[in-house]
């Protein structure tokens, strides 16, 4: 017999030893860049505080204890750290609320484009792109001029007799909100076309023929057949919104932190390394409780439509 | 809403273009905003006074404008080139390709960068850069370099893989079959066809690199303030129409590198 | 023997995935393609042609075997290095080249001075009469052009052996017909092997000197298309190609003429002689619906008389589908010619006859 087995063996190992050297250098400078580091912040965590910033090679779990409570500097008692509490409550609300905005804007949007004709549809398309590419910092700062007292917003009502006193919408709550929105839209608009490109009409007009109604339609044919597009876009929407920084600390002021916020104060002003180490990989938690969601959602989701 | 005039329309949905009318007018009226007192003869962000070139002076006279934007280039070049280089060799290592134990979990790890939120990535490199610059003494502008290339690698992959994958893989297949060894199957065959894929990732990293305001600003050593985080910490201070100006001149850029990858995308889809 | 043999194929096998999932594509062929000779791989898709075409052409490497070019062994060699080019079923022409591009494409590869490509490729676009397109690109060809130049590009560099992997399959049936004839040419004119691989049967018979019926990655027969068709090695190759009766019959005894075979419902006809059946035997008769006589019932004893339960007209001919008894008919396809004297209805009795000659026993 020919050695013909051990030529596929080998043929096949070297391509896979190949397809590691060809990749090695991608997974390391992420590995180096972007996803090893995380296991240092896990590790300093757990860690006492320096003075001037950084850590004590100390062990401790302050850090984690203080995520969630604060110590009594005169009894020692522990209790519930209110400022901590109120700040992962608000970034979960307004992440939530962003999402819920991003869908009752985006989903009329991407029907829109979706159901222009072909040529058209692209220049829409573009229109939707070109924020999704300008910087954030920029669509934010460009919010603010509109919103602040002296901005757009304030002058037109002012002028038009509505309002005598300009309203205070800046450093609110409703500003983050409104920023977040205005910055993260195409990110959901983007996702709900690409599953409503793929939506087949005949399936509306079989609808239609079977006596429902155009509410019904869209309740009952359109929407469960789009929903993994939403769906994703809800994740692509809330992730960022969670770990929002630029949006809070432009619109929301010293008064309206977010957890980014309260993350970056800790490596800043507030020099406590491993409380901001153990807030964010309680962020990081939260994101993966959201990401697994969606991978069981969208494995269940893959399973159905077999 | 089926009028005598025309048919009924099954793509019609009450209110939706209503709604997206008003998201379009919503997403464009703070740039058009921006822009447009950019152009303002005054000091007022709010109040027009009459049409002027003078803030785009005053930003052009600043050296600590020059200097950030010179820097954000530099950046963005070196690690949008980066990026590409090595996720266009990923690519080919993940495409066309028996599946081997790893893969997923290869494609999973490339794309990793893109789950985690940017403020954790970005204490985390500030952590470990920070040891590194005490260990090394180094503190050049490599940090930034690599921490872009890092989560620029993701984007540029992207539509380089989409590429490799709607490539007839008989196409090379083919030129193997007429005496072409596989580095020059690679050089005169997959190369040329795969060189829009490759050029709109790096447009796209190009783009994220320039636009990142917030593992930069964990990363910087001192001095080391590209546009975004310059502009960042002028805000918070408050601001002058020569924030507008810069933010024009930038958004300029940023149309521009999405309108070459919009056409160069689009040329593809025509070609198929 | 090897010089004659342009491609020697020994006890081949190859196996795709492992474990349960394993899959056997090729299962120990053995094969000889003579120098010159137009050879078909026929077979239903799944069969195994086309990977025992990859195999040849280096794509993938054998489980087990060898396979042999003239006399040397290539079961190793891989595919930038045989001497064998192919006709890809998509063409797989160059997207971002010219037609004269594509066709030197090989020419350059093999490292030949530019003075020797120009003259080769204007010579190949001369055979497949494509001089007048030379500059344009592959994407502003039509179908039947895009197969020439595919064509052209693979004999550029004069191979032993030319792989067509299915080329005609794209076009529409008058092309496909010209291409046939366009492929004997070419094939004459450049005295090339041609190792064709297709699952059309009727372009098999056409186009081939010899054909390799497979099924199930097995190799079931080998011959010219006479053979194949006038004297199939089973039932398969019989359904296959053509078409096909299939009677199960009883040997209830010898007559002079050859064997006396019985039905099951009792009727009785005589088939050819053989040395392997004798009285008691249960086997498959075979006849083609052509071979088939058929006449109205006359009443006369003796023979197979049957019902006709259908009839469908097809232009030259006529099928009829006759039942005989209990579970066993008879496809009948005549010729429509308008000097023939009878018309025949569906209800109608008819006499059947079924010439010794055009009987053959199978194996299952």
């Amino acid at each position: 017999m020919s050695a013909a087995p051990d030529l596929i063996t080998l043929n096949h190992r070297r391509d896979i030893r190949n397809r590691w050297l060809l990749s090695l250098p991608a997974l390391l400078i992420i590995l180096l860049a972007a996803t090893g580091p995380l296991l240092i912040v896990l590790i300093y965590s757990f860690l006492t505080p320096g003075d001037y910033g950084d850590v004590k090679w100390l062990f401790s779990t302050d850090a984690w204890v203080n995520v969630l409570f604060q110590r009594d500097i005169f009894d020692d008692t522990l209790s519930l750290a209110d400022a901590h509490i109120s700040i992962f409550l608000r970034s979960i609300n307004l992440s939530v609320m962003t999402t819920i905005a991003t869908v009752v804007f985006g989903f009329p949007t991407a029907w829109f484009i979706a159901t222009r004709p072909a040529r058209t549809r692209e220049l829409w398309l573009f229109l939707i792109t070109i924020p999704f590419w300008t910087n954030i910092l920029i669509r934010t700062f460009a919010m603010l001029e509109v919103i602040r007292n002296e901005g757009l917003v304030n002058m037109l009502l002012i002028k038009a007799g509505i309002i005598n006193a300009p309203i205070q919408m800046l450093f609110t709550d409703g500003a983050v909100l409104a920023g977040m929105v205005y910055v993260y839209l195409p990110m959901m608009v983007l996702p709900v076309y690409a599953s409503l490109e793929k939506l087949d009409f005949r399936l509306v007009e079989a609808a239609y023929d079977l006596y429902a109604t155009p509410f019904r339609v869209l309740t009952k044919v359109i929407l469960p057949i789009v929903k993994p597009g939403v769906v994703a876009g809800s994740i692509l929407v809330f992730i960022p919104s969670l770990g929002a920084y630029v949006s809070p600390s432009i619109l929301g002021g010293g008064k309206n932190l977010m957890i980014g916020n309260l993350i970056g104060l800790q490596f800043g002003q507030g020099r406590n390394w491993p409380l901001g180490s153990a807030l964010s990989i309680s962020l990081m938690i939260v994101v993966m409780i959201a990401l697994l969601a969606y991978v069981r959602y969208a494995g269940k989701g893959a399973n159905a439509h077999g | 809403m089926a009028d005598r005039s025309g048919n009924f329309d099954v793509r019609h949905q009450g209110g939706f273009t209503l709604i997206a009318a008003f998201t379009f007018f919503a997403l464009y009226l703070p740039i058009a905003v921006l822009v447009v007192f950019a152009f303002n003869g005054g000091d007022s962000i709010s109040d027009w006074q009459g049409l002027s070139l003078h803030w785009f002076y005053e930003a052009a006279r600043d050296d600590r404008v020059i200097d950030a934007a010179i820097r954000s280039f530099v950046l963005a070049v070196s690690a949008g080139g980066i990026a590409t280089l090595t996720a266009t060799l990923a690519a080919i290592a993940t495409t066309r390709t028996a599946p081997y134990r790893g893969l997923s979990a290869k494609y999973a790890f490339i794309n990793l960068p893109l789950m985690v939120p940017e403020i954790v990535t970005g204490v985390a490199l500030l952590i470990f850069f920070s040891r590194v610059k005490m260990w090394t003494g180094y503190s050049g502008l490599g940090y930034l370099i690599a921490a872009h290339a890092a989560f620029c690698i993701p984007f540029a992959y992207l539509p380089i893989r989409a590429r490799l994958e709607s490539m007839d893989d008989s196409l090379e297949r083919a030129a193997a079959d007429l005496y072409a060894t596989p580095f020059r199957a690679f050089r005169y065959v997959t190369l040329p066809l795969l060189w829009p894929g490759v050029l709109a990732g790096f447009m796209l990293a190009f783009v994220i690199s320039l636009d990142d305001v917030v593992i930069t600003e964990f990363v910087k050593s001192g001095g080391q303030d590209t546009l975004p985080t310059y502009m960042l910490g002028q805000i918070r201070r408050g601001t002058t129409p020569a924030m507008n100006a810069i933010s024009t001149i930038f958004l300029l850029f940023s149309v521009l590198a999405v309108t070459i990858m919009f056409l160069v995308d689009g040329k593809r889809a025509k070609a198929q | 023997m090897a010089p004659n043999n342009a491609v020697e194929i020994w006890r081949v096998t190859k196996i795709y995935g492992s474990g349960d999932g394993a899959v056997t594509a090729v299962n120990d062929v053995t094969l000889n393609i003579g120098t010159n000779e137009f050879f078909t791989l026929l077979g239903p898709s799944g069969c195994g042609k086309t990977s025992l075409l990859r195999l040849i052409a280096g794509f993938e490497y054998p489980a087990s075997g060898d396979i042999i070019l003239d006399g040397e062994t290539i079961t190793a060699t891989p595919p930038y290095k045989r001497p064998i080019n192919t006709v890809f079923q998509s063409y797989a022409l160059f997207p971002h080249m010219t037609v004269a591009e594509n066709i030197g494409f090989g020419l350059k590869m093999l490292d030949l001075p530019k003075a020797e490509i120009e003259p080769r490729v204007a010579e190949m676009l001369r055979l497949v009469r494509m001089e007048a397109l030379a500059s344009r690109p592959v994407s502003k060809l039509s179908g039947g052009q895009q197969q020439r130049v595919a064509l052209a590009r693979a004999l550029a560099p004069c191979p032993k052996v030319l792989l067509l992997d299915e080329p005609l399959s794209a076009l529409d049936y008058k092309l496909r017909k010209e291409m046939q004839v366009e492929l004997k040419r070419l094939q004459a004119e450049t005295g090339v092997t041609f190792i064709f691989v297709t699952h059309d049967q009727e372009e098999a018979l056409t186009m081939s000197d010899r054909i390799a019926v497979m099924s199930g990655g097995k190799l079931l027969q080998v011959g010219g298309p006479r053979e194949i068709y006038n004297h199939p090695a089973n039932r398969f190759v019989a359904s296959f190609i053509g078409e096909a009766n299939f009677l199960d019959v009883t040997v209830t005894g010898e007559t002079g003429e050859g064997l006396s075979l019985a039905l099951a419902s009792g009727e009785t006809f005589t088939g050819p002689a053989s040395d392997e059946l004798s009285a008691g035997a249960k086997v498959t008769a075979m006849i083609r619906p052509e071979h088939v006589r058929l006449q109205p019932a006359s009443g006369e004893a003796g023979g197979l008389t049957g019902t006709i339960e259908n009839i469908a007209y097809i232009g030259t001919d006529t099928y009829y589908h006759v039942v005989i008894s209990q579970g066993q008919a008879l496809s009948v396809r005549l010729q429509n010619r308008p000097e023939d004297g009878f018309t025949l209805e569906t209800g109608d009795r008819v006499s059947l006859s079924l010439p010794v000659s055009a009987l053959r026993y199978l194996k299952d």
